[in-house]
């Protein structure tokens, strides 16, 4: 295991080594990560400037449950993004190297590539974090504790969203591109406000369809102490189930590839 | 080394409707037809041979490499190599083997030759003292030392062949697959490519399994082959038979002054004058060399003569022309 996820780090040096000599473009996307979040940040400002406090839910706490989701964009990016590269492959036929090698494909995808713009991402999540749980008077060792469990499992979670999304090029391939990982990104985005705002229908979409909800509102619920303790383990439980059927679906798919032969 | 069986691949094609309204049909429902890829083939390939398959774009080439990878499972009969089936060989299978696609790389694309040598090296998980020989070898014979530090993205395709194929020896692979290896390269690239192959199949007893529409791969290469057409095989032997059996024409140039009436000794042959030199197409079951030398110098005050070797290319354009079974 050890020894994986040092191949895992040597490859991710390799590509961060080759991002660096794009020097202006390194420095662009790594702005562009920073502006884009914060700005998204500023919904929220111009709604609380008006509103004093929503379903029961104060500003900082909108910018808790973002910070949350920054990280694990940001994580997921940074070390997975070979998973959005992955219907290019199998469009452009590489796909065949990496079956023809004999280490497991699906590190073989996940340690393909790497996001800069996640850097920044990640960067901007893991400074607003400790600043407004500070804010929030929440930080002690136990919320930090916390915190980073809930860090390590919607990282997870929002891996196994994009693979699971991405895992549909094995069957419906539209040129290297599929439409449908992109619709569960842009969805899952809603999950950044309190699920109290949402009709019934829309927070199980949220929460079990396409979790999202696990990533970032339901750690900020538990850490404000609003849920019971069957909640507090929710998070880990839906990470590692939807990891798991990803993963199926993952090797199904490329079953289903070795006897279509694209 | 490889044995194959009654192997079959059927693919299923979706056919799409053309034009807009076609388009639109598509959306809700698509055709689909049967197409046989590879369409019972049976081959057999001997502990460290080469074996080249020759066949028109198509004709299953690929198709059957990958079935032999173990990247497609077959449609029905059986593939062995090394004796076992290469759908359950799996990792240790996979590290025995080597495979180049010649129209894909293997590289990392955006980091330098090197630095995709040193992941193969982690990835294949080598020691250093094995990893340091081949490497070293490679780097010799390929001549790759002035590209190991660009990126592949900005190499030549002959210096990308090159690095591919160099990289596909350093864990030192039992059995290679190339397919079309040479596909697209200048001249000298294509002699460095080759000679390397035959070195390491003669000196490190490596397998392999070629495929390519260049004949010159294959002769400098390869001892046997396999001729594919449309899925079938056509031919399976040596080369040397294969251009005998579709070699029906030879060609013998003559410089000098003609001194007689060669059309009237060799009625069958045709003619052609370029200048000084004299161009001789006879057919082969008709006159026999001794025949046609006899004639020539008779005709001609001979300066110089030759007779030419059967031309490869014409072979294969007979072979997929005629369509005829050997």
């Amino acid at each position: 295991m050890l020894a994986i996820i040092k191949i895992f780090l040597k490859m991710k040096e390799q590509y961060i080594k080759t991002e660096m000599e794009y020097t202006a473009n390194f420095w662009m996307m790594l702005l562009s990560g920073v502006v884009t979040r914060i700005v998204s940040m500023a919904a929220p400002f111009v709604i609380y400037s008006n509103i004093p406090d929503i379903a029961g839910w104060k500003r900082d706490e909108i910018y808790l449950i973002m910070s949350f989701l920054f990280i694990a964009e940001g994580l997921c990016s940074v070390l997975f993004q070979g998973i959005w590269e992955m219907p290019g492959m199998v469009f452009h036929g590489r796909f065949d190297c990496i079956l023809s090698r004999p280490v497991s494909p699906l590190f073989q995808v996940l340690s393909y590539g790497m996001g800069l713009q996640g850097i920044s991402v990640f960067l901007t999540g893991a400074v607003c974090l400790p600043l407004f749980l500070g804010r929030l008077e929440l930080l002690s060792v136990r919320s930090a504790f916390m915190s980073l469990f809930y860090i390590v499992c919607g990282t997870v979670l929002c891996m196994s969203i994009y693979l699971l999304g991405n895992s549909v090029v094995f069957w419906f391939d539209a040129g290297g591109k599929t439409a449908l990982p992109f619709t569960m990104s842009s969805i899952g985005q809603y999950a950044r406000y309190p699920l109290a705002l949402y009709p019934k229908a829309v927070r199980i979409l949220l929460l079990f369809l396409i979790p999202y909800g696990f990533i970032c509102v339901v750690p900020v619920e538990i850490l404000r102490g609003s849920v019971s303790f069957l909640w507090c383990v929710l998070p880990a439980v839906v990470s590692l189930g939807f990891f798991l059927l990803a993963r199926a679906v993952f090797y199904r798919g490329i079953r289903h590839y070795e006897s279509m032969g694209m | 080394m490889i044995r194959a069986d009654d192997l079959r691949k059927v693919y299923r094609v979706n056919v799409k409707k053309t034009g807009l309204k076609g388009a639109f049909e598509n959306l809700f429902r698509s055709e689909w037809i049967e197409k046989n890829a590879v369409d019972g083939i049976s081959f057999h390939m001997k502990e460290g041979g080469a074996l080249a398959c020759i066949g028109e774009n198509g004709a299953g080439k690929s198709t059957l490499i990958k079935m032999m990878i173990g990247i497609l499972t077959p449609t029905a009969g059986d593939v062995r190599v090394f004796g076992q089936n290469p759908r359950e060989g799996g990792r240790k299978y996979l590290r025995e083997i080597g495979v180049v696609f010649g129209q894909k790389s293997n590289l990392w694309t955006d980091i330098p030759v090197i630095e995709s040598y040193q992941a193969v090296k982690t990835l294949y998980r080598l020691d250093e003292r094995q990893f340091r020989q081949n490497f070293d070898k490679i780097t010799q014979l390929l001549s790759l030392e002035q590209i190991l530090p660009v990126p592949a993205r900005k190499l030549s395709l002959g210096q990308r062949m090159r690095a591919d194929i160099g990289m596909v020896f350093l864990h030192g692979p039992r059995l290679l697959f190339l397919d079309e290896p040479t596909i697209g390269l200048d001249i000298n690239v294509k002699h460095t490519i080759r000679t390397f192959l035959r070195k390491m199949n003669q000196e490190e007893g490596t397998g392999i399994f070629l495929t390519s529409h260049d004949l010159d791969d294959i002769d400098e290469i390869c001892d046997d082959t396999i001729v594919l057409s449309k899925g079938k095989l056509i031919y399976d032997g040596t080369l040397e038979n294969l251009k005998h059996r579709f070699v029906r024409d030879r060609m013998i140039q003559v410089v000098g002054e003609k001194s007689g009436d060669i059309h009237a000794l060799l009625p069958g042959a045709s003619v052609t004058k370029e200048g000084r030199i004299t161009k001789i197409v006879y057919p082969i079951g008709e006159y026999t060399s001794a025949q046609v030398l006899e004639a020539v110098s008779r005709c001609f005050n001979i300066e110089d003569i030759t007779i030419q070797e059967p031309d490869i290319d014409d072979v294969v354009s007979r072979i997929f022309g005629g369509e005829e079974r050997v």
